[in-house]
């Protein structure tokens, strides 16, 4: 145990875990994180086994990453608790422990010989005499720049602790909606159990693709479907639901009606709908969250959504018997889903999918954005019985010509326009730990600020039972700082600067700057170890 | 008319004679050149500054939404914290070295496109200028840190093993060939990073942003003037010897100066970069971390500037080594700023252009 607990207090092996930690981290960021196997296999020929059997696919939530993470918590842990005792010692007790040897070490100090020196009454507190007669007066200002280190050691702890319990416990999700749509929001359980069988569909994956016949396989279907219904159950009767009841969209001004429109803001006003009727409402913007329950909600997406499409029809030339529209060709408006049949038409056409940008990659037709860039509309006819009379796309007036080879129909179309409604996304979380983050996050600056920026000065006053004296200061100071503190003592002590001093000044030109002597680390300890205690 | 492009130039310019009167301060030992210098970086962080609050009135939020801002902004701080460690102690080469460094800075970000456009949704919060400024100061203290550590490299390079600095022992094999490897390394991965963003523009054509100004007043320019300067210095090495020590400013001046500089800027870069920026992205994105490759990267730097405190502070290291991680502690910093934006993608990427 002492054994585990030297090696945890060893900067060494700080070191090496953070050098570690930063190599992972770096790798993280290299390889990109939670895609399926075939993409390593295809990206990474030579090493896509090594990044799956590492876990460097998922690696910030891999063993080894979280290893590596919870011994650095578990070495802070230790440290922060030596730390305590040290600073604890050195707040209170700094006189009594203290011993000649060490402030005769230290580097910005001055020696006088006997009968140099008046004598010295004190810094009007109680000094200390030693074994050997000799007296210690000490002065300390800024004491507590002393607790900066294990507060800032603390914070880290806590938010490293805040990380885990948010990773164990926290839950995301993703919920999108129409001006109009209520969503079923879960109790965080089922979110939390949904979430937990997405990881473990995830691994059964990789598991058949290695084995088909793996064993755990079967006992990862079972804990998938027990999850699964948790998470049903939680559809089923919800926490409560939110009712989209707006979406709109703010242009920054003058920049609406140009070509390139500047968004300012997209807008999402939600209403809370429990079982007893609504409850609270807000305008969610990305910057301004809104919480309610347990989840906090935050605007994260946004997408136009075309439903409604303006078709021109014409006949298809290279129909066997192109359609008679009568000389001229029709309009027609369609919206996905919704069957419609026309005046001038026996046929009934439905909207199957519409893409505002499409591409074509391989044998697939694909929308690579939402932007009404080159629009493409799938549609299909039925016949007056019912039976299918075949299928269309239909593409822009500019591409209209590409609408006779993917037509079976007597007809072709050119998309027109296309209407756009707004599909709002939001992120849904829910992260009990936080509150601990950010405790972690004010404590570890108010060390940072302490350890850097708070000035700490220890004033010694030595005098032997031979009559020498010294004097020295120690601190969180440049060296230069403390050698003019050094001054100042001397002339305190009555001495003026006439001794032999152990760190002397320099003159200030451009050509000849100071000699700085490092300054003393606030946190030396009393007996300089081998390994010292970070 | 448009005043803020001009004063970039101006300060540009000044630094430029800022370095000039410093390093000729510091070879002829000339205190008035070292005064000349110092006004020319007061008169440029001046101007810039004037430009930045400038730009800032025009465009109705601070200069910090894009590269261009971001390092012009930088650049800045860069002088403004350069001329507050030299106020007392004025370490000429160190200053120079910062001088050049603020012209790269600006020089790097004119690549980028300069006009000044509204804020993105995800940009307009109070958080940004909390978060991109403070973590900026804390990297202008790096960057002094760097230069600082690269002349102490330089020192130990040149100087005699036999008579090694005051306060450090003679350097070792290894130490020298780190050293080495900083000297000439250091100048040689900054012009290979050059051409590889070169190669990137040349193949992403894109009309703000052109190759060619990159090649032809960055990439050749360094590059004869380093060749002349290793030529010179090869040449004269007899001479570069004998005057190192009115040249570079003492081997413990620089390796204190280093530490001043990352104490001061440590603290703000985690409270900017990592706590300020943990708090707009759970504002933001609803979640306080999430392995985006600038927030990793972020983490990194804060862990790299960690061993460098730990090492220094509790095991008392001091000289070469804690250089050289000085130096590893920039480059990350560097990659976060600029490798992050332009080879990784992630949630940061608005920052880019």
């Amino acid at each position: 145990m002492r054994l585990l607990r030297k090696l945890l207090v060893s900067l060494r092996t700080a070191i090496i875990l953070i050098a570690l930690l930063s190599a992972l981290s770096v790798i993280g960021t290299l390889i990109p994180q939670q895609r399926e196997g075939p993409f390593y296999l295809a990206n990474y020929p030579r090493l896509h086994p090594g990044i799956l059997a590492l876990g460097f696919d998922d690696l910030y939530h891999g063993r080894l990453f979280l290893g590596v993470l919870g011994l650095l918590s578990l070495s802070t842990l230790a440290c922060t608790h030596t730390r305590i005792k040290l600073t604890r010692r050195r707040f209170f007790r700094r006189l009594a422990t203290a011993t000649p040897a060490e402030i005769m070490s230290m580097p910005v100090a001055q020696r006088f010989a006997p009968g140099q020196v008046p004598d010295f009454p004190g810094f009007g507190e109680s000094g200390r005499t030693t074994e050997d007669g000799t007296r210690l007066d000490l002065r300390v200002t800024g004491r507590p720049a002393l607790l900066g280190s294990p507060l800032l050691h603390l914070g880290f702890l806590l938010i490293l602790l805040g990380g885990l319990g948010g990773h164990l416990f926290g839950v995301e999700m993703g919920i999108t909606g129409v001006a109009g749509e209520k969503v079923a929001i879960p109790p965080v359980e089922a979110v939390r159990a949904a979430a937990r069988a997405d990881r473990l569909r995830r691994q059964g994956r990789e598991l058949q693709r290695l084995n088909p016949q793996d064993p755990t396989l079967s006992r990862l279907q079972q804990e998938i479907e027990v999850l699964e219904a948790i998470y049903h159950a939680g559809l089923a009767s919800p926490a409560f639901r939110l009712h989209f009841v707006d979406l709109w969209v703010d242009y920054h001004e003058g920049t609406a009606s140009t070509a390139t429109p500047m968004i300012k803001a997209w807008n999402t006003r939600v209403e809370v709908i429990t079982a007893d009727g609504p409850a609270s409402g807000a305008v969610l913007r990305v910057n301004e969250p809104f919480s309610h329950g347990d989840y906090t909600f935050y605007q994260a997406d946004w997408a136009p959504q075309y439903r409604t499409v303006d078709l021109l029809v014409q006949p298809n030339p290279r129909a066997t018997a192109p359609a008679d529209l009568g000389g001229e060709p029709r309009r027609l408006r369609l919206t996905l889903g919704e069957p419609f049949a026309p005046a001038w038409s026996s046929q009934t056409f439905l909207l199957l999918d519409f893409l505002p940008d499409f591409k074509i990659m391989g044998k697939q037709f694909v929308s690579v954005s939402n932007n009404l860039n080159n629009p493409a509309a799938r549609i299909v006819a039925y016949n007056p019985d019912g039976s299918l009379a075949g299928h269309a796309w239909g593409f822009s007036a500019r591409m209209s010509e590409m609408g006779h080879f993917f037509s079976d129909l007597p007809c072709q179309f050119v998309v027109e326009d296309a209407q756009p409604t707004f599909q709002s996304g939001l992120q849904v979380c829910h992260d009990p730990f936080a509150p601990l983050v950010w405790l972690g996050c004010w404590i570890m600056v108010g060390g940072l600020a302490m350890t850097f920026y708070l000035p700490y000065f220890e004033e010694w006053v030595v005098r032997r039972p031979n009559g020498m004296t010294l004097i020295a200061v120690a601190g969180n100071r440049p060296a230069a700082t403390l050698r003019q503190r050094l001054a100042g003592l001397a002339q305190e002590v009555g001495t003026g600067n006439g001794g032999s001093p152990q760190g002397t000044p320099h003159a200030r030109t451009p050509s000849a700057p100071v000699a700085a002597i490092p300054p003393t680390p606030p946190q030396t300890s009393d007996e300089p170890p081998k390994e010292p205690p970070r | 008319m448009n005043v803020e492009p001009t004063l970039f130039v101006l300060a540009m310019l000044s630094y430029l004679a800022g370095f000039i009167c410093h390093s000729l301060s510091a070879s002829l030992a000339r205190a008035s050149l070292y005064d000349w210098g110092r006004r020319a970086v007061w008169a440029g962080a001046l101007l810039a500054t004037g430009g930045l609050l400038l730009r800032w009135n025009e465009a109705g939020h601070p200069p910090l939404s894009n590269m261009y801002e971001s390092m012009v902004s930088l650049s800045t701080f860069l002088a403004w914290v350069t001329l507050l460690f030299t106020r007392s102690t004025p370490i000429p080469l160190a200053e120079a070295g910062a001088g050049v460094v603020a012209v790269l800075m600006i020089g790097i970000g004119s690549l980028f496109a300069r006009d000044t456009r509204p804020l993105i949704p995800a940009l307009q919060s109070y958080w940004l200028h909390l978060h991109v400024s403070i973590a900026f100061l804390g990297e202008a203290a790096f960057a002094l840190s760097f230069v600082l550590s690269y002349l102490f490299c330089l020192r130990r390079f040149l100087e005699d093993p036999a008579s090694p600095s005051p306060g450090f022992p003679p350097a070792t094999a290894t130490e020298r060939l780190a050293c080495t490897g900083i000297v000439f390394g250091l100048p040689g991965l900054f012009l290979l990073s050059m051409a590889g963003l070169a190669w990137r523009l040349a193949s992403q054509p894109h009309p703000d942003r052109d190759a060619t100004t990159l090649v032809v007043w960055v990439i050749l320019p360094l590059a004869v003037t380093l060749a002349a300067l290793v030529a010179a210095a090869f040449h004269f090495r007899g001479a570069v010897g004998k005057a190192i020590e009115r040249w570079l400013p003492p081997a413990d001046l620089l390796d204190d100066f280093t530490y001043r500089a990352i104490a001061l800027g440590f603290p703000l870069f985690t409270v900017g970069a990592l706590i300020f920026g943990m708090v707009w992205a759970n504002k933001a994105w609803g979640r306080y971390w999430g392995w985006d490759p600038k927030e990793t990267w972020a983490l990194i730097t804060f862990l790299v500037y960690s061993i460098y405190l730990h090492v220094r502070l509790t095991r008392g290291w001091q000289g070469t080594w804690t250089a050289v991680l000085s130096v590893l502690g920039f480059l990350v910093t560097m990659f976060t700023l600029f490798g992050v934006n332009l080879l990784l993608s992630g949630l940061h990427s608005y920052a880019t252009f």
